[in-house]
């Protein structure tokens, strides 16, 4: 069934591809298709950690806002003259604590992840714009820029670094305890718990992994333009949880692959692509955008065993949330 | 009388995705009787209910009610021709007090624009409503805070105020403790003599020979035959229902006891375990091979002890042994490193992902022992460990990558049961009502399965509150009352009147 669905979702791509190639033949050429990929590796390489989080369950809004802050750690700390990897380590780190913290509050607070992140966004995204006084900054550091412009066979090097996370990141998702458990905390909490899982821990790792992974978009991000604007990544999240939904990754979470988000990535730079050749009006974008999630939710339908909240039918009172128990026994 | 049969539902067919539900079901029931429907798993019981609510469409057959067809396309039509239905799993809405659940969408008074409610009428009328089916709950108390078996009566209550005729209730009794049942049933019995009809959907057959005038057998999504119940023996509905798998259940019931025997090694010792408002000074001894039944009731605390024992629930005082060693358990996971399983009493709350694959439910809990360096899964191994696991267990799948969730009941069970058998170094076994919510044919098939383990020196614990399967599987038994242990069983001790005695007395 899932299989099924990964079929269809390619399918449906590659059928958008011969489409989009009748209308405008220029789609398809290498110099648009490099295109096309050097605009969507950033949102990729978020949207790729954003599946580990959708299938957790979660939610995490604060993605673009530390794509920003961690490019402006990265682009200031040059300006000290400490070698590289300094600010490279502290930009990534910075990204992986802010991660820490979200999953900190969701796990240990029991806070609603879309409340948390939507808070830590705003706050980043205001200490941004007070940090640079609302001024983009430039990098400083030459081999720094060099990375950003260094291509190999004619594709920039952060679009290899996108197909590796990729690659890394579906491996771990399909082939590692961490993607089971991940599964496992998405698709039933409780039985997570019952299983001898820590749940509170795969939480807390995986909002730091995101962290990480948007951190790392943050570096490459600033590398291309060679500078970084308090502004930077501002609505990345709506494109990035786009493109996961669009991939068929469920939002309730406990099912989806890597393997399903990519089409999703491309599924979603296509479209935005062949409104550009076409000369469409940037301001409809955010409308095919939002008409493109909806459908994809449609198509996704409902999930059919997804254990929904049952706290109502206990039969004990307890002063746990979570260690409710006594609740139903199903039968048919 | 020109039609004797209130409802006649004739020749009903359903499919689900390919999966036949139905078959030529028919069903026929008089004015004024109390009609039991029983059946094992996904004989169609429920589905033919949801059928004749409109719930469901029907793919095929005819519906009569009082003679003249039917054809309901939702619950709301079924509610304005007089039928209710009141679901297994209840749908009170739990943030609103009582009668603001029994008026729900048909608020009264006579202001046409309902704009604002009379909650004072409310609250009257439905202090009237529940007065009148004997109950005594406050109308202004918030849902959440009722028992589940006073949710269960605000639900009859709710029903009746729609002025329902028909009453379908299924699986009503599934979460009540004997006494609870007891009152539901005075309610019924009541509602009978006010000549409403009642079609009550039940695992339980005992009940059923209590309350219901007639029953309807299922088997495979056909009527297999209705009987009087003054007519027949709980055993002839035992037999109608499981057809040819009777012989087996049957070979099942006698099992010789084993002897206590001192000289197996202790697997675990607990001494004056105790948890504040949920249990008190509990001692027993597991011995290797062994199965220790703990019997109680609902809020006996039996559940509690397994909390404790698996970690979930952490302030409780007393000394536990495992194998010689004196161990504090905080959590699932130190548990099980310690050996220690438990088969939760919610198989698909607390047991299992019903919307991951069978191979990852079976190994979720044995992921620590299945992994190279760095968390990488041994991905062959797990599938060899799964497949003699399955086949032991004869778990019935089509591939290890189906859904769990496409599995029945029993067999989902029989998963939860194997990701704990799936590791070598699992000693003790805790089952919490194992068998709940689980057909005749499968049941048997579980008490199959826990005695291998045990034949495999396991040390068993079950806990449960049905006295018959808990006699007939253990060879130890603690009767717990209250919190408190209540009597100490060994065997030829253990006899259901005696258990039953020790259960109820005080």
């Amino acid at each position: 069934m899932r299989r099924n669905y990964t079929l269809k979702i390619w399918l449906i791509f590659i059928f958008m591809v011969i489409v989009f190639t009748i209308i405008k033949p220029v789609f398809i050429s290498p110099r648009n298709l490099i295109h096309l990929l050097t605009q969507i590796s950033f949102k990729g390489i978020l949207a790729l950690g954003m599946t580990f989080i959708i299938i957790c369950g979660e939610i995490d809004l604060s993605v673009g806002a530390i794509l920003c802050i961690s490019g402006i750690v990265i682009v200031s700390l040059q300006k000290t003259g400490a070698p590289l990897f300094v600010p490279v380590l502290a930009g990534l780190g910075v990204g992986v604590i802010i991660g820490f913290i979200n999953g900190m509050l969701v796990a240990k607070k029991h806070l609603p992840s879309f409340i948390v992140t939507l808070a830590t966004m705003t706050a980043i995204r205001g200490f941004a714009l007070l940090y640079t006084e609302g001024y983009p900054i430039s990098c400083s550091d030459s081999t720094f820029i060099s990375l950003g412009k260094a291509k190999f066979i004619g594709i920039p090097v952060y679009c290899y670094i996108f197909v590796i996370v990729a690659i890394v990141y579906h491996f771990l998702l399909s082939s590692t305890t961490f993607g089971r458990k991940t599964y496992a905390v998405g698709s039933n909490i409780e039985s997570a718990k019952f299983s001898g899982i820590n749940v509170d821990r795969v939480k807390i790792e995986l909002f730091a992994l995101m962290g990480f992974t948007a951190a790392l978009s943050g570096l490459l991000y600033s590398a291309r333009l060679a500078s970084i604007a308090p502004t930077n990544g501002q609505l990345y999240e709506i494109d990035v949880i786009a493109m996961v939904v669009i991939g068929g990754v469920s939002i309730h979470g406990g099912s989806g692959t890597i393997l399903q988000t990519i089409p999703g990535i491309l599924i979603f730079a296509s479209l935005t692509n062949i409104l550009t050749l076409n000369n469409v009006n940037p301001f409809y974008y955010y409308m095919v955008k939002g008409l493109v999630i909806i459908i994809a939710l449609i198509l996704q339908g409902g999930i059919k065993w997804k254990f929904r909240d049952y706290r109502f039918l206990s039969l004990f009172k307890s002063n746990h949330v979570d260690n409710v128990s006594g609740g139903k026994s199903s039968n048919e | 009388m020109n039609n004797p049969y209130l409802i006649k539902m004739e020749e009903i067919s359903k499919k689900f995705d390919g999966v036949i539900a139905l078959e030529k079901a028919n069903l026929n029931v008089k004015q004024g009787e109390i009609h039991a429907l029983v059946g094992e798993n996904g004989a169609g019981k429920s589905t033919l209910m949801k059928i004749l609510v409109g719930a469901e469409e029907r793919d095929t057959g005819n519906i009569y009610i009082n003679g003249s067809e039917v054809n309901f396309k939702n619950p709301l039509d079924a509610k304005a021709a007089k039928i209710a239905i009141i679901y297994q799993e209840l749908n009170l809405v739990p943030n609103l007090n009582v009668s603001e659940n029994i008026f729900l969408g048909n608020e009264p008074g006579d202001n046409k624009i309902k704009i604002k409610v009379d909650h004072k009428l409310c609250r009257k009328l439905a202090k009237e409503r529940l007065a009148q089916i004997g109950a005594d709950i406050d109308p202004g108390i918030i849902v959440e805070k009722l028992s589940t078996a006073q949710q269960q009566i605000v639900e009859i209550a709710r029903a009746l105020e729609s002025n329902a005729d028909i009453i379908v209730m299924d699986e009503a009794t599934s979460t009540l403790s004997s006494k609870e049942t007891s009152k539901l049933f005075e309610i019924i019995n009541k509602l009978k003599e006010e000549g409403k009809t009642i079609i009550y959907i039940s695992h339980r057959l005992e009940e059923v020979m209590k309350l219901a005038d007639r029953v309807t057998v299922f088997r495979n999504g056909s009527n297999i035959a209705t009987k009087k119940i003054s007519e027949v023996h709980i055993y002839d509905i035992v037999k109608i229902m499981l057809g040819s798998n009777y012989e087996e259940f049957e070979n099942m019931e006698t099992r010789k006891r084993k002897n206590v025997d001192k000289s197996r090694k202790i697997l675990l010792k607990v001494e004056g375990l105790s948890r504040k408002g949920h249990f008190e000074d509990i001692s027993f001894e597991l011995h290797q091979g062994e199965i220790l039944g703990i019997v109680g009731l609902v809020g006996s605390g039996k559940t509690e002890i397994s909390r404790s024992l698996f970690g979930i629930d952490l302030n409780s005082i007393g000394k536990i042994t495992v194998r010689d060693q004196l161990v504090k358990i905080n959590s699932p996971k130190e548990a099980i490193k310690l050996g220690i399983g438990l088969v939760p009493e919610d198989r698909r709350r607390q047991g299992s992902f019903l919307s991951r694959p069978i191979i990852e439910n079976l190994t979720i809990s044995s992921l620590d022992i299945l992994n190279h360096w760095g968390g990488v899964l041994k991905k062959q191994k797990s599938l060899d460990r799964s497949t003699v696991v399955a086949s032991e267990l004869n778990v019935k799948m089509s591939d290890f990558n189906q859904l769990l969730g496409l599995l029945s009941g029993g067999n989902q069970q029989k998963v939860v049961i194997g990701k704990w058998i799936i590791r070598d170094d699992q000693k003790i076994l805790i089952l919490d009502e194992p068998t709940r919510g689980i057909d005749v044919g499968s049941k048997a098939l579980i008490y199959k399965i826990i005695r291998g383990l045990a034949d495999k020196n396991l040390g068993i614990i079950i806990l449960g509150s049905e006295v018959p399967e808990i006699c007939r599987l253990c060879d130890k038994v603690v009767v717990l009352c209250k919190g408190k242990i209540n009597a100490y069983l060994v065997g030829e001790e253990i006899k259901e009147e005696n258990v039953l005695s020790y259960v109820l007395m005080k």
